[in-house]
């Protein structure tokens, strides 16, 4: 809409959102770097045998959990916080990394079972965020 | 649900984000209700509605009644 009255200055979601918003995605995204770290990093360690079997080694593997948790909170204000449009997509989104993360999750044991090499656990996580980021992609686009 | 929106906001010469901004939603949402494609809740209806000065049926008209 190039009326003269910046309809279109920009687009794209990430230059579009509130202060509060922007506030509310960093918490979000230095809670999943926190998590992102800590999980790789225990998981490192915990493989290589460097923390052994007490007390440390619990903490290493319990540290990635409470960073999650932290990450899960700052969603969930991002998703209290926001307007109500942001929420909808946002909603959209989850519903469809939920769905695609439970089909694949369910189909593909039935593969495995015809032979298909076994997947790990891990490639839920993927599979749920790949659906989640493509149901933000498809739903901004479609409201633009 | 059709609305004034644009029109509105363009007698006033505000861009989108000045109105995103004044109703403190983000600019997609200003411009999802512009284009038809997003109605937006009651209270958010009336936050327009209060800022332009107008009752909520001057701004938004349900499909195919004239305003």
């Amino acid at each position: 809409m190039a009326d003269g009255t910046g309809d279109r200055e920009s687009m794209h979601w990430w230059a579009d959102a509130t202060p509060r918003d922007w506030r509310n995605l960093r918490r979000f995204a230095l809670a999943v770097a926190a998590w992102a770290v800590a999980f790789v990093g225990g998981a490192s360690l915990l493989r290589g045998g460097a923390v052994g079997t007490g007390a440390v080694a619990w903490l290493v593997a319990a540290l990635p959990a409470v960073l999650g948790v932290m990450a899960v909170l700052a969603y969930a204000r991002y998703l209290r916080e926001t307007d109500e449009f942001q929420r909808m997509v946002h909603f959209r989104a989850l519903g469809l990394g939920f769905g695609g993360g439970w089909l694949v999750a369910a189909g593909y044991r039935l593969f495995e079972l015809v032979g298909a090499p076994r997947a790990d656990r891990a490639v839920l996580v993927v599979v749920v965020a790949v659906c989640f980021t493509i149901g933000l992609l498809l739903t901004y686009r479609r409201y633009a | 649900m059709k609305n004034r929106l644009r029109e509105l906001r363009a007698e006033r010469g505000w861009t989108q984000a000045e109105l995103a901004r004044a109703l403190d939603v983000s600019r997609q949402n200003v411009n999802a209700i512009e284009n038809g494609k997003y109605d937006p809740s009651l209270s958010l209806a009336f936050k327009i509605a209060a800022l332009f000065g107008s009752s909520v049926e001057e701004i938004f008209t349900p499909d195919g009644r004239e305003q």
